[in-house]
């Protein structure tokens, strides 16, 4: 961009997409086009169905280069969707991508206003103003590249893991794997058989695990853990603490150590059906292929070893007690998050009896019993008295698709349900099965064609789950109560042993790995990914991705397919070796800055260095993620924060509220939670009042005290500030600031005797829609009772800002 | 791997044989210096309330059943007053 | 009287002079544990009997040499070290090992345990360190922390104690560790390493002093003395011993120094034989 071409008047197009009947069928679009055409600098303004697509796009390219456009705005669905779309397309026609503004007139006009057609129209129209605003100050930039580590960090040794690392690992990248179990392998090693062909579980994983162990691109750290992960895309640095084992690499896993201990307790891996000591393997087939020593148990405490009869046993002297935790620091490009999941704990649902009766199981101890080489020797055996039951039930949901337990459907239970009904008619063909459902998912290849065998072997599908279950306390045999909802009629069945299909659920400590990758999760407690249709593996902070049912509950062969995506995705980014860092950073002013250092004092990434002796400021731009606190923070005008200066955001204020302030509420939403929730919203089709007018920033930080005083000084009705989750700041802690700011406007507003009701703050996830729009509809309700002398106080109040 | 407590009784809990304990105790060798009750880690001795030659109340088994065979009292007594044998006879359930 | 037919299925009693057993040490002393330990360590190493010799010094810890059932020696103060060498030089098929005391060892001794350590002499020294002169009523010695009261300083202790792992390691030995009574396992595991390698190994056992040293100090009992121990003990292998003063927070225990070097027996043998090669090819 010559100096020649920044001197010109801005020459805006103007392009309003109908998106089909998405827009246009709420909002006028011709009516916003010719709207457009009247504002200040605009040179075309048109109508399209799809602007988006590939026509859409030539229209815009074509567009720049015969009417020389040097602005250009989009009024269509979120800038969180295509954004970079209609930027790439504004740079193939030779237009600076940063010369470029979205007007988000779909998920938050066409979409939430549907009842309200004239309203849209007019609210599209105000957006479009705004946009038209804010477009015409953009300055062009050029963009910063930062190299990539061509190293990944994959979390999680289960499938999806496992799955992940050997696909980077053999494409040439170096993978570290690290789980926190002592060994790899997860769910998928503890169960028997695979749907739909009934394969050996741990025989098709072995290999892989073993794979996982030799491969000379793959640094395995089990029995380790994620302590801290800093940086930003490309660039992370990962704090992880491999805690040890107090067994050496000496050790060639002989098993005579394990004779000799002489702690016993109930394994983990068996879920409690079967022993194991202190020092032990996690199973046979473990991958690092070692013991570890459950030092919790272990009779030698506090440093006095009490008992050595391990140390004793072992020929290789491979034990070492004194063992300390080793911690690492490991450089990684990309990240993939495989921490999986834990099944549900059915002890709550008394009604079952689960730990009051010895034969009621959950379908993880039932693979862990017909399972070969489990603690039964593949013998379907009832706990009460070891035989092989008579009959026995399945009963489907627990945990899941219900209040009681978890509110989603766990997608696998019906089809392992299947599975097992056929196990057990293949190795005991008289026993007789029920199955109680609500409803069969049997949805993907294959799965049809099980179900029918299931049913044609002779299992009994019952749609109605039992009520209750009763035990008989003299045989131990259970008494399942309910109703048959297709015969409409009750049933009272007494079975040997029940099975209940437990649902899955995300790792408990998974709000610790979402803090320390910045991801935000839905509100079943998985990982949310970025867009659910089009980007389903890639989490929303860049350079992280999802895998396997961390994302959410799914099968192995869908796990393995995710871990497969996520690794070309992580794999694209490596191979580029680069990537460019958005020109959102701050520019210093030296003239103006006054080295008070507030700027660097809130900065969540310490980029910021302030040199009193040489009386400069230093903006690192590779540590900057451009939440624009730092902005908000400076009273002199020092630093001017590139494409969010405060002249644009004040022209977007000004332009929403030249009509009818009074009755318009100023919503400033962070681009990561608020704004997306708000997206959210529209997805949803949740419905609100149309008063709500949203300025997007980065971060909530960025939102200065000064928009929201001049805002009110214009007589706008309402403003809110609305970001991220205190804890859940997507720049870590910014909006800690944003919190100070409003609380601090509340105070200045009470002593100016204005309505503090008038300015809100609201924390709202990118999957709180809900949350977004009963805040509009509240705020609304606080407008009808504005009356116009608040108004006037307000503006005089804060004249002048 | 799942958190809560495993609250069954493991189906090989008979099969797994641990060895059986036999606590020794030479009364009139003790010094009363009490090193084998307090560090013993399963706590399967207390102070016997009956005095010895020294004047000094020595050991006494509190639960043979809690006894692991470690051999720490053995090792620890400073004066060869206590030591451990295995059972050869039947052996016990889990030690827990 | 005789309580000796008591320990007879004891399975260490044989390596014990019966007769001479109940021993006199105090109850909670950390001698009896370096006499268990020992005879522990002796017995996994099936130790020929008639190999090893066990040279004390004078103090409560020098009357170990009668308790032990092999040839052994109580010679005067401050001269084990001195005796030992001349045993194993003598005969280098022993196995020759001094048990003594801080007192003993590094007081009227220290110029003998100085020099031994420096020509590595084929010794194993392990010492029980009481911090005091415990047998002739608790006077203080080169061990004696600052500050503390014995009956030669009750006042106070105004001189700074050795300490020994260091002394050992800055004088040559090759294998230098440092245990409390409380870590059985691994001074007796510490004394096997010392019995299979050659060279002048130092093993320093921290031990209570129940009823002089610890009472004087009040300490509480011994297993007051013991917890504390367990409280304030650190293992670090292959730490700097000069690094590793005991202090009241911390006793860092470990094995500090493990390396290789000639003994002096064996380079003697070595020079005799060249020496003499060479006579006997001037001569013809």
């Amino acid at each position: 961009m010559t100096e020649k071409e920044a001197e010109e008047a801005p020459r805006i197009g103007v392009y309003v997409c109908h998106c089909g009947l998405n827009i246009a069928g709420t909002v006028n679009c011709e009516a916003v086009a010719r709207f457009a055409a009247t504002l200040p600098n605009v040179a075309i303004s048109k109508d399209d169905r799809y602007t988006c697509s590939d026509q859409g796009q030539e229209l815009i390219k074509n567009d720049i280069k015969e009417h020389n456009l040097n602005r250009v705005v989009v009024a269509s669905c979120s800038p969180r969707l295509h954004e970079s779309t209609f930027r790439k397309a504004c740079e193939d026609a030779g237009l600076n991508k940063y010369l470029f503004e979205m007007a988000n007139i779909r998920e938050q006009c066409s979409w939430v206003h549907i009842h309200d057609k004239e309203a849209a129209t007019e609210k599209a129209k105000d957006l479009v103003r705004a946009a038209v605003a804010k477009v015409a100050l953009l300055e062009p930039a050029i963009e910063t590249e930062v190299p990539i580590t061509r190293n990944a960090l994959v979390i999680g040794g289960g499938v999806a893991g496992i799955q992940s690392a050997l696909d980077l690992a053999d494409t040439g990248y170096k993978v570290y794997l690290v789980e926190k179990e002592p060994s790899i392998g997860g769910r998928m090693a503890q169960i028997d058989k695979t749907f739909p062909t009934m394969d050996c579980s741990i025989c098709i994983l072995a290999p892989k695990m073993s794979d996982v162990g030799h491969h000379p691109n793959i640094v395995l750290l089990a029995n380790s853990e994620v302590q801290e992960v800093k940086g930003y895309i490309g660039n992370f640095k990962a704090k992880v603490l491999k805690k040890p084992r107090y067994v050496t690499d000496e050790c060639s896993a002989c098993n005579d150590c394990t004779e000799v201990c002489p702690v016993t307790v109930p394994n983990e891996f068996d879920i409690g059906l079967a022993t194991r000591r202190a020092i032990y393997t996690p199973f046979a087939q473990a991958v690092p292929s070692t013991y570890i020593i459950d030092r919790g148990i272990c009779l030698n405490k506090e440093g006095i070893m009490a008992c050595d009869k391990c140390i004793q046993a072992c020929e290789r002297k491979a034990i070492d007690f004194d063992m300390e935790p080793e911690p690492l620091e490991l450089e990684v490009g990309t990240i993939i998050v495989a921490t999986g999941a834990e099944v549900y704990d059915p002890s709550s649902l008394t009604n079952y009896g689960y730990t009051r009766y010895q034969n009621v199981i959950t379908s993880l101890e039932f693979e862990r019993l017909i399972n070969a080489g489990g603690p039964s020797g593949g013998n379907l055996i009832r706990p009460s008295d070891r035989k092989i039951p008579e009959s026995v039930a399945f009963i489907q949901c627990v945990g899941s698709r219900s209040e009681r337990g978890n509110p989603y459907c766990s997608n696998v239970c019906c089809m392992n349900t299947i599975k097992d009904s056929l196990l057990i008619k293949e190795h005991w063909p008289d026993v007789e099965i029920h199955v109680f459902y609500v409803d069969i998912r049997a949805f993907g290849k294959g799965f049809e064609d099980l179900y029918t065998r299931a049913k044609e072997e002779g299992v009994i599908f019952t749609r109605g789950l039992p009520a209750e279950i009763v035990e008989d306390r003299k045989t131990h045999n259970l008494w399942l109560i309910g109703e048959n909802t297709l015969q409409k009629e009750l049933y009272k069945i007494n079975v040997g042993m029940t099975i209940l299909s437990i649902g899955i659920q995300p790792c408990h400590d998974s709000d610790t790995i979402q803090r320390l990758c910045t991801l935000s999760r839905t509100l079943d407690g998985f990982f949310m990914e970025a867009h659910p249709k089009l980007r389903p593996v890639d989490a929303p902070t860049g350079g992280i991705f999802l895998a396997g049912c961390a994302e959410s509950p799914k099968d192995i062969k869908d796990s393995v397919t995710q871990a497969s995506a996520a690794a070309a995705r992580a794999g694209i980014l490596m191979a580029q070796g680069k990537v460019s860092v958005e020109a959102i950073t701050p520019k210093t002013i030296p003239e103006n800055c006054q080295l008070c250092g507030l700027c660097a004092r809130v900065c969540p990434y310490n980029a910021i260095a302030v040199d009193k002796e040489r009386k400069l400021v230093e903006v690192a731009e590779a540590a900057c993620a451009g939440c624009g606190t730092c902005g908000a923070e400076c009273q002199f005008e020092a630093l001017h924060m590139r494409h969010f200066t405060d002249a644009q955001i004040m022209s977007q204020i000004d332009a929403l509220v030249e009509e009818a302030p009074d009755e318009k509420i100023i919503a400033f939403c962070c681009n990561w939670c608020a704004y997306a929730g708000a997206d959210f919203a529209g997805v949803s089709r949740m419905q609100y009042p149309p008063n709500v007018r949203i300025i997007r920033t980065m971060c909530s930080g960025r939102v200065s005290p000064k928009f929201v005083e001049h805002a009110l000084s214009r007589g706008v009705g309402a403003v809110l500030v609305a970001g991220c989750h205190p804890g859940d700041c997507h720049y870590i802690n910014a909006n800690i600031q944003t919190r100070k700011r409003v609380e601090k406007l509340w105070k200045k507003m009470d002593r100016l005797g204005v309505d503090k009701n008038r300015l809100q703050l609201l924390w709202a996830s990118a999957a709180e829609g809900e949350k977004v729009a009963s805040k509009a509809k509240e705020m609304q309700a606080t407008l009808k009772k504005l009356t116009p002398e608040e108004v006037e106080k307000g503006k005089q109040a804060f004249a002048g800002s | 791997m799942v958190p809560r407590k495993l609250w069954r009784r493991p189906l090989d809990s008979e099969q797994i044989k641990l060895p059986k304990a036999e606590i020794h105790i030479i009364p009139d060798l003790c010094k009363g210096c009490d090193f084998c009750i307090e560090f013993c880690p399963r706590k399967a001795l207390e102070e016997s309330d009956k005095l010895n030659k020294r004047g000094v109340y020595p050991p006494k088994v509190a639960d043979e059943s809690k006894c692991t065979l470690c051999g720490f009292c053995t090792a620890i007594c400073p004066d060869f007053a206590i030591f451990t044998t295995e059972k050869k006879e039947e052996t016990s359930r889990n030690g827990r | 009287m005789s309580e000796s037919n008591l320990m007879m299925h004891h399975y260490l009693a044989k390596y014990l002079r019966q007769e001479r057993m109940p021993h006199i040490w105090c109850e909670g002393c950390g001698n009896g544990i370096l006499l268990n330990c020992f005879l522990q360590a002796i017995n996994e190493l099936n130790v020929d009997l008639n190999k090893i010799v066990v040279v004390s010094g004078i103090g409560c810890i020098g009357r170990v040499s009668g308790y032990i059932n092999v040839d052994s020696f109580h010679t005067t103060h401050g001269r084990a070290i001195a005796f030992a060498t001349g045993v194993k030089l003598a005969n280098p098929e022993l196995e020759v090992v001094v048990i003594s005391g801080d007192g003993d060892l590094f007081a009227i001794g220290g110029n003998h345990f100085i020099h031994a350590a420096r020509r590595n002499v084929d010794i194993k020294v392990i010492c029980a360190n009481n911090f005091n002169y415990g047998m002739t009523g608790g006077q203080y010695g080169p061990t004696t922390p600052l500050d503390a009261w014995t009956t030669t300083t009750p006042y106070g202790n105004i001189e700074h104690p050795f300490n020994l792992a260091h002394l050992a390691a800055a004088a040559g030995a090759v294998y230098v560790a440092r245990w409390t009574s409380l870590h059985v396992r691994r001074l007796k595991a510490s004394i096997i390493k010392a019995l299979q390698k050659e060279g002048f190994s130092f093993i320093e056992m921290i031990s209570p002093c129940p009823e002089i040293f610890d009472r004087y100090n009040k300490m509480g009992t011994a297993v007051d003395v013991m917890k504390w121990f367990r409280l304030v003990s650190q293992v670090r292998h292959g730490c700097d011993p000069a690094k590793a003063e005991i202090t009241e927070n911390e006793i860092l225990v470990g094995e500090f120094v493990d390396i290789e070097k000639p003994s002096y027996g064996r380079l003697l043998r070595e020079m005799t034989s060249r020496v003499q090669d060479k006579l006997k090819r001037e001569e013809s």
